[in-house]
């Protein structure tokens, strides 16, 4: 793509930096440096757990001691010192608020400045929001009109103080402590996240929503999030994370399970806009998340869709596992790297009942130096009769430093079983971008355009407030890229 | 990049420990006669080191979790380096009345069996070597990163067995050269087993012209572990056809590097009916500018067959070309593979690159694996695949049989016609029809 000298330098003065990389001056509240089974038994003090917690917590950290990283992602990083981060930070002054009235000022600001008018979403939006800050869940909005439809929608520690019995019951069911280095470091020091219950046939009356920010310097956030829809049930699960700039690299490591039961549906949406670090790679945020949901009745269903333009590394694959007969996974993803951001995404689709259907859209786009990798599996087995699989996964080139790959892993072990993969990479076409300048379009509206029309697939599976952000999203971690 | 660990997550698999049956296996490397050239040996030592350090890959390996080498420590595999006794008249004839001919028994290159066409010249690794064949050395010590394949490590090791074939720039030969791996394996039920290490290497040079017709073939239990080597010079043609028909019992590991130049045209074409435990490799190097090269294959599995097709395309420069089109049938407990992967490089912009894989699936217990993998850094390249996996399409099956085509048949002649659109892309006729032909007896004797 031909650029000038001139365009190109007009472009990087307008270049928007990482709107979200303001930190906020809260006092707040951090265990010591570093990990060890003290800091785990001060976090789980400091949450005034029960025992079976703090031992679970003990053996995930005793087996995490002894568990290798895991090297096979296109990602490359130096080593992580684990010692040199605090794993718990709470903001001071946050004695559970009961309403918005009592939460600190200065944390509403945080999320107005996001995007993310709690007040006004409770007023108009109507969508009921839990909003974690640092390691602790600052407020959660709504849960009178969730309580009358029964559904229950609060933070993890306070499920395990208040529903002790369902998360014994469920936490680790999908994603055990042993599964992975980081999921098992979470089940260490997950400090707090988000519990949702809805039970036998409640459509839930609202979008639920979380947002998490990383805000102290050098913290990890551990969240963990645990679904349950019961029987004939309806959720739909929004979720935003935003960090401060830094120079240093952060850790995410969250643990996402989700459970439907027998005709229930889960719908899982992401946008994640962790900070990506600087053009030359400093800083950024280590987005290792483990996310899967179990399609555990008949005819559930199960459907993830992430768009994610944020973090220095990305290292995540929202899976399912389809055990229920007739129960149906869906996978609608866009991810976009820019600068010198890796990610190393997809999912994991497990064929285990009879007729199965899973569908999966991967919409990759690279730009600058960045490295984008999509990492799928689909497995039929054995007794999976009839399954059904469609893979589709394109990658987009923006200039010619980025890389852009795909490594799909495809099983069969049933003969009528039917799967389909197709996977294409290009560049945008100098055709398309001409066709829109000639039509007066500048070139990078033009590029905005072409790349909208690219994820339009993943995007309008997105409830309609994510969607508008998602495109926004997507049109400012590009600018700058063009050329 | 995808370092050494052990843990297994997320499913994903990587690498492991070795088989422990696997280290035995070099004692008899380093009994070896010291050869006259430096290189061979220097060679060996890298491939024992490197085999020593990793051992056989498991399916813990990432590249390696669908093809599960188990079996293999079934049997004691010893190499012997004395010249094997046979039968030349028991031989298996040759395909093609008019093509020229090279045999090799247990991967030892027998000279009186073998008549070549004018402008092609052959003589056995260790020959050529010593009278040093201009390329050989740096055409044979461009294995790849042995630690990534440990049976190429273990070929080096045993480097000494094998040929060098070699056609004058400019001559473009019509006569098809027919090269024949017979292996004479132990007894079905024996412990011990013979390991066969060939290495051949075929030189086209400047503006030449070949077609190959490589028969892989023996009987009982056997290890045939190959590395072939083609090295194109510019604009020359290479036609690579092979038939891997190894025995039932045997184990075969092929590994095949193809280093092009400019300007050049590969057309690769493999089918496989043999072989208990087997994986062909192709690493399709497209060194310079404007290069073509297409593979494509056919597999026809059944019993407890395990066989698996591992495909590299790499471009290192502008305007090449690379096709991959695999398409196969698996029945009874038969277990199929395919890896293909496309890697554009930074500098080869303007890049062509396709891949495909289709498997049909005969039985409830038939397995099919496939990873078609693109890894590409430059953005002015139009690269695509599609896999699919299925089973045979019973609106088609209705249709033939509400017209009084009787059940099998009907099944034999859609197994046919999903097979015929890849063995259309073998432009060499003769050789098309050769690979028809197999699949109608593989269909007939499958009816037994």
């Amino acid at each position: 793509m031909p650029v000038t000298q001139e365009t190109l330098q007009t472009v990087q003065s307008l270049e928007k930096k990482y709107e979200a990389g303001f930190v906020t001056d809260i006092e707040s509240e951090v265990a010591p440096k570093g990990l060890s089974e003290d800091i785990i038994r001060f976090i789980s003090a400091k949450k005034e757990e029960p025992q079976w917690l703090l031992d679970a917590r003990l053996k995930a950290y005793r087996h995490w001691l002894e568990m290798p990283e895991p090297h096979w992602a296109m990602v490359s990083f130096p080593p992580i010192d684990y010692q040199d981060a605090w794993y718990y930070a709470a903001p001071k002054n946050t004695n559970r608020p009961k309403s918005l009235d009592e939460v600190d000022p200065k944390l509403l600001e945080t999320y107005q400045k996001l995007g993310i008018p709690l007040r006004e979403q409770e007023m108009l939006a109507g969508v009921a929001v839990d909003a974690v800050f640092d390691s602790v869940s600052v407020v959660t909005t709504f849960r009178e009109k969730l309580h009358k439809a029964g559904v229950v929608f609060c933070s993890i520690s306070e499920a395990v103080r208040e529903y002790p019995e369902l998360v014994q019951k469920y936490m680790g069911s999908v994603v055990p402590y042993t599964d992975n280095k980081h999921a098992c470091l979470n089940a260490a020091v997950f400090t707090d996240g988000t519990f949702v219950y809805i039970p036998e046939g409640v459509r839930c009356p609202m979008e639920l929503s979380t947002y998490f920010r990383i805000n102290e310097a050098k913290t990890g956030q551990f969240e963990r999030t645990l679904i349950i829809a019961e029987k004939g049930s309806y959720v739909s699960y929004l979720e935003g994370c935003t960090a401060p700039q830094r120079d240093e690299n952060q850790l995410h490591a969250a643990v996402v399970e989700l459970i439907a039961m027998e005709d229930a549906e889960i719908k899982y949406s992401t946008v994640q806009n962790w900070y990506p670090g600087d053009e030359n790679g400093k800083g950024g945020i280590y987005n290792f998340v483990t996310k899967r949901g179990l399609c555990k009745g008949a005819r559930s269903k199960i459907s993830w869709t992430q768009v994610e333009t944020g973090s220095a590394i990305t290292w995540k694959y929202p899976s399912c596992i389809l055990q229920g007969d007739e129960s149906v996974g869906e996978f609608y993803s866009v991810a976009l790297t820019n600068n010198m951001q890796q990610a190393d995404t997809g999912t994991k689709t497990i064929h285990l009942g009879k007729n199965t259907r899973s569908r999966i859209i991967s919409k990759g786009l690279s730009a600058e130096r960045s490295n984008n990798t999509y990492r799928g599996l689909v497995r039929i087995s054995g007794k999976a009769e009839n399954a059904r699989n469609y893979t589709q996964c394109d990658s987009l080139l923006i200039g010619d430093k980025c890389g852009a790959h795909t490594v799909p892993y495809v099983e069969n072990k049933n003969p009528t079983a039917t799967l389909e993969h197709e996977a294409s990479t290009s560049k945008i076409s100098d055709a398309q971008l001409f066709y829109c300048r000639q039509r007066g379009i500048p070139q990078e509206e033009a590029l905005t355009l072409i790349v909208n029309g690219f994820c339009r697939e993943v995007l309008q599976h997105l409830p309609m407030e994510f969607a508008v952000e998602a495109q926004k999203l997507v049109a400012i971690s590009l600018e700058g890229s063009v050329g | 990049m995808t370092g050494a660990t052990t843990a297994k997550d997320e499913g994903f698999m990587q690498q492991g420990e070795p088989l422990a049956a696997a280290l035995p296996w070099l004692e008899d490397a380093r009994a070896l006669e010291k050869p006259a050239a430096g290189w061979v040996n220097a060679l060996r030592e890298t491939g024992a080191d490197s085999f020593a350090h990793t051992g056989l890959p498991t399916p813990r390996w990432e590249g390696w979790q669908y093809t599960n080498l188990r079996p293999l420590a079934k049997h004691k595999f010893h190499y012997d380096p004395a010249p094997v006794n046979f039968d030349a008249a028991a031989l298996p004839a040759p395909l093609l009345a008019d093509a020229g001919r090279v045999v090799l028994v247990n991967g030892q290159y027998q000279e009186k069996l073998s008549t070549l066409p004018e402008g092609v010249e052959a003589a056995s690794l260790m020959e050529a070597a010593a009278q040093k064949w201009p390329g050989i050395e740096d055409q044979l010590v461009r294995v790849g990163d042995l630690a990534q394949t440990p049976l190429t490590a273990l070929n080096s090791a045993y480097l000494k067995d094998g040929f060098v074939l070699r056609v004058a720039k400019g001559r473009d030969i019509e006569q098809p050269v027919e090269v024949l791996y017979y292996n004479i394996g132990a007894e079905k039920d024996a412990q011990a087993a013979p390991a066969i290490y060939p290495r051949a290497l075929y030189q086209l040079g400047e503006n030449s012209g070949l077609t190959i017709i490589e028969r892989h073939m023996g009987q009982g239990v056997y290890l045939a572990n190959s590395y072939i080597a083609a090295a194109q010079d510019s604009a020359s043609r290479l036609r690579f056809y092979r038939f891997m028909a190894e025995s039932g019992d045997a184990f075969h590991f092929s590994n095949t590097a193809l280093q092009q130049e400019k300007n050049g045209y590969f057309e690769g074409f493999s089918s496989a009916t043999g072989g208990a435990v087997a994986r062909q490799e192709f690493r399709l190097l497209l060194i310079d500018t404007l290069n073509s090269a297409s593979i494509g294959g056919i597999y026809l599995l059944d019993g407890q067959q395990s066989h698996d097709f591992t495909i590299l395309a790499d471009h290192f420069e502008e305007g090449g070309k690379s096709a991959q089109h695999f398409k196969g049938v698996i029945d009874d407990q038969a277990r199929a593979v395919f890896q293909g992967k496309i890697h554009v490089r930074r500098s080869a912009q303007k890049t062509d690159g396709y891949q495909s894989h289709h498997a049909l699936l005969l039985s409830a217990a038939a397995e099919a694996s496939a990873k078609p993998e693109l890894e590409i850094y430059a953005d002015d390249v139009k690269c695509s695949h599609g896999a699919t996996s299925g089973f045979l399409d019973p609106v088609a099956l209705f249709y033939l049989r509400s017209r009084g085509i009787p059940v099998d048949d009907a099944k034999d002649m859609l197994v046919e016609s999903f097979l015929n659109e890849n063995l259309e892309k073998v432009s060499c006729e003769p050789v098309r029809d050769l690979y028809r032909a197999q699949v109608s007896a593989w269909l007939a004797g499958r009816r037994k």
